[in-house]
């Protein structure tokens, strides 16, 4: 079963544009163009993150688990995630 | 075991139980369906459950403690309920309806205390324990966020009537941290499968207003997942909602200790290791949905995270700050 470090995936996902939400830093957001993309929520006390919670986060980012997997390590990059939004139809291709 | 009716009792479930709910809507003696329905259920609910558990035999037949409605009453929203005149039997059984009284008073006069542990420790049995505690929830929350009181008619004066116990409010946190947990092969056999059911909503992105409709029924045979999951409020740290609607939802029990409550219509992913556990994930979400997203224009969401605030907000009917 797959996992990712808590502490370690919420660093990277701050390098990849999202941003924490005011109020809760659980929860992050992905902006694009002044609009809110997606939103999803870290496991509490940094603890590692199971293949459960992996779905539930690739579920809110609307992307693939392993493409998820790949983004929250680093392997995959903020415009390959813009990409995959556009291909999906969660961005709008001409608000790109 | 013979019982006799206690004498600090303060209710008499024979006699009469006359209920008090105060809210801006009910000053002109008038009182919502919904609430009269709710607090005739659940104090039904409360006596049922309390005499399978309160008699050594099942000596009495349910029948003979189903509330009647005897009267709603003038000076604020006043129903009132007693249970029904006692037939003649073979065997009588009134001392097992004193002990039904008896029972029904200890909690009403624990949660005119706020004495929520008190309630939880008078039942060993975890699963009972559980059961109690459950229905007492659901009786103290039966006006919603009214105060709702419980009344006696004034001696020589029976037009008058005065307080005798508040029913506090058991709040979710509570209830979550009396109830303990029953392992599986302990699960009593009264459990019953039930049938919850998930919507479909139709017509987003339209000019028709979403239309919901019945889309999946999915089976539960955890008693624990059933009960912990007909939402009527959803309650957080820092708010309370109270819905008008059903949230849609797919529970599903992922593995051993895992649980997953999800809400793809509203974005909402919940996880954890226990049913209440994931419950609670999914209120923290809810509570944050709700606040970041009606807080935002349209123009600055995406179209699901439109979607979803916009069947958020058909489902909240309000919201009350802690």
């Amino acid at each position: 079963m797959a996992s990712l470090q808590g502490k370690k995936t919420t660093q990277n996902l701050l390098k990849k544009g999202f941003t924490k939400a005011e109020g809760d830093h659980h929860f992050f957001e992905f902006w694009h163009d002044g609009v809110l993309i997606t939103k999803t929520r870290t496991s509490h006390s940094n603890q590692d993150i199971n293949d459960h919670l992996i779905k539930a986060m690739s579920n809110q980012c609307r992307v693939d688990k392993s493409f998820f997997q790949e983004f929250a390590k680093c392997t995959k990059s903020k415009k390959d995630y813009i990409e995959v939004l556009i291909a999906n139809g969660t961005i709008k291709s001409s608000s790109n | 075991m013979a019982a006799k009716s206690n004498k600090e009792n303060i209710v008499n479930l024979q006699m009469e139980i006359v209920f008090s709910v105060d809210g801006e809507e009910e000053k002109d003696n008038t009182l919502s369906w919904e609430i009269l329905k709710k607090i005739g259920d659940n104090t039904q609910k409360l006596i049922d459950t309390l005499l399978k558990f309160s008699l050594e035999e099942n000596k009495i037949s349910p029948e003979l403690t189903r509330l009647v409605f005897t009267g709603f009453f003038k000076g604020s929203a006043l129903p009132a309920w007693k249970l029904p005149n006692l037939p003649n039997l073979l065997f009588p059984v009134q001392d097992e309806v004193n002990k039904l009284n008896n029972d029904f008073n200890f909690i009403i006069k624990s949660l005119d205390k706020g004495n929520f542990q008190a309630i939880a420790d008078h039942y060993n049995e975890p699963s009972v324990k559980n059961e109690i505690i459950e229905v007492v929830y659901d009786f103290s929350n039966s006006a919603g966020t009214k105060p709702l009181t419980v009344l006696k008619r004034v001696a020589n004066s029976p037009d008058k009537f005065r307080q005798i116990a508040k029913v506090r409010k058991m709040d979710l946190k509570h209830k979550n941290l009396m109830q303990v947990k029953v392992p599986k092969d302990k699960a009593t056999s009264k459990d019953k499968i039930e049938v919850l059911a998930t919507l479909k909503v139709s017509g987003f992105g339209s000019n028709k207003s979403p239309k919901f409709s019945k889309k999946d029924l999915h089976l539960y045979t955890e008693k624990e997942a059933t009960l912990a999951l007909k939402f009527d409020l959803i309650e957080t740290d820092k708010r309370i909602y109270t819905l008008k609607g059903e949230v849609p939802f797919i529970l599903t029990n992922l593995e051993k200790e895992a649980y997953s409550i999800d809400s793809p219509l509203l974005d909402i992913y919940a996880y954890g290791t226990s049913v209440k556990e994931a419950e609670e994930d999914f209120f923290i979400q809810f509570d944050y949905t709700y606040q970041r997203l009606t807080n935002l224009p349209d123009n600055q969401l995406s179209e699901h995270l439109k979607n979803a605030k916009t069947l958020i907000l058909l489902l909240v009917d309000n919201v009350k700050s802690k």
